[in-house]
């Protein structure tokens, strides 16, 4: 009997799990679905939420799963951005790099900037991105490769298995959400900016700044080399028209229209046009404010792109580029941490009353969440649910 | 870096190796992922 009804909530939960990507293909294709779907972004946050660590997480699967999964059972909603621990701990521990490390919160991670590519390096990146990345980048941020043959071959071994390792936890967990919440993923595979290649892993921020005014010709035939790789690895990735592939964009938000249009776009729009030419489209957490952008997001065919807001208002982002692209935004997260529950039930109410008609709206927090303290719980969970209940077409 | 084998070098080496896993085609693919996640470790 036990086993007929886990078969039968199985069931209830795959439906629900279908009827919900539905709508999201629906509302990204600028169409009116069933109801607005609410966006969950939770990352270590669904650690913190259970009381966990993560490192003792890292290491127990099944630990892991429960966990990490906690919330869904008090929190509304529709598909997640995210899941699981994300940064590939197991691979920077097995590579004794110092990047990434766990924060004094035991929960958080941090990354720390790490960006060693000297200017007259250019060329050699633009020869061959992949190989300068590995032989001299790689090299110089990552001491075990520095250990004598076979040691260097034995820590990549630990390493590419501690990505395995880290790919098998996620799936866990988004199998898990699946079948016990019917909640669905949003994104999969990663499409990198060629220009954020540069900028957060390469030059840096000093770095990129010098190089946009002495060096431009050399940016410019770096991002059109690194283009290739990152489109063809992205294209490994794609699994139809859904999940969606994502870029969580960084450096665009610092960088000024001019800039922009000469080093990020030229490369970035080009991904964007083949991500849609293969048959679905691209999930972009906007870092920052993208409103001096506007315009060229507008010179977009409709349907190409899934905008999630950070800094900008998603009720003016609606009626500038709302009918190319799908908006992404709701109550700000400082909003859900200081204001009280009628606030931000009201803030909920005005996004769904300006951004839903139509389609092209999905409903989540400005943020990621990150630590426990980031929002009142009790606001969260009342402003999904009213979302639920109000957000229906 | 080792003297004798550069990284590019040892990823050929860890794609070829049986070890780890049996199944080339999974190989490949990991060691592909290795390499993009090396870039953003």
């Amino acid at each position: 009997v036990k086993e007929l009804m886990r078969r039968d909530i199985m069931s209830e939960m795959e439906k629900l799990y279908q009827e919900r990507v539905q709508d999201i293909i629906t509302t990204c294709n600028h169409k009116e679905p069933k109801r607005v779907p609410i966006m969950g972004k939770m990352s270590a946050w669904g650690i913190a939420y259970s009381g966990a660590k993560t490192r003792e997480l890292i290491y127990n699967r099944e630990m892991l799963v429960d966990k990490w999964t906690s919330f869904f059972k008090d929190i509304y909603l529709d598909c997640q951005f995210g899941f699981g621990i994300g940064i590939p701990m197991k691979m920077i521990w097995a590579l004794e790099s110092e990047t990434f490390f766990i924060s004094n919160d035991e929960v958080t991670i941090q990354h720390r900037e790490n960006t060693p590519m000297l200017v007259e390096e250019y060329p050699e990146l633009i020869k061959d991105p992949i190989a300068f990345m590995m032989n001299k980048i790689a090299s110089r941020k990552f001491p075990a490769l520095h250990k004598p043959y076979p040691e260097n071959l034995e820590a990549l071994k630990k390493a590419v298995l501690g990505l395995a390792d880290l790919a098998g936890d996620s799936a866990a967990i988004i199998k898990r959400v699946r079948e016990q919440y019917g909640v669905a993923p949003i994104v999969r595979s990663k499409l990198y900016a060629p220009l954020d290649v540069i900028f957060d892993r390469l030059r840096g921020f000093t770095g990129l700044a010098v190089d946009m005014r002495r060096n431009p010709d050399w940016l410019i035939e770096a991002c059109e080399a690194l283009y290739q790789h990152y489109m063809k690895n992205a294209e490994n990735g794609l699994t139809g028209d859904y999940p969606f592939p994502v870029t969580t964009v960084h450096c665009p938000t610092f960088l000024g229209p001019k800039n922009f249009a000469k080093f990020f776009w030229p490369t970035y729009k080009k991904m964007l046009l083949r991500v849609k030419e293969l048959g679905t489209q691209t999930f972009i957490f906007m870092e920052g404010s993208w409103k001096p952008y506007y315009d060229f997001l507008n010179e977009l065919p409709p349907n190409c792109m899934i905008g999630n807001l950070d800094a900008d208002d998603p009720i003016e982002a609606k009626k500038l580029i709302g009918d190319k692209i799908t908006i992404v935004g709701g109550v700000p997260v400082n909003l859900m941490r200081y204001g009280s529950k009628q606030q931000c039930l009201d803030h909920a109410k005005k996004i769904i009353d300006a951004c839903a008609p139509g389609g092209g709206f999905i409903f989540t927090t400005d943020k990621a969440l990150l630590s426990a303290g980031d929002v009142k719980i009790e606001n969260l969970i009342a402003v999904n649910e009213f979302v639920h209940e109000y957000g229906v077409y | 870096m080792s003297e004798e084998k550069t990284v590019m070098e040892l990823l050929e080496e860890l794609k070829k190796e049986t070890d780890w896993n049996p199944d080339e085609k999974t190989r490949e693919t990991l060691v592909r992922r290795l390499i993009f996640s090396m870039i953003e470790g």
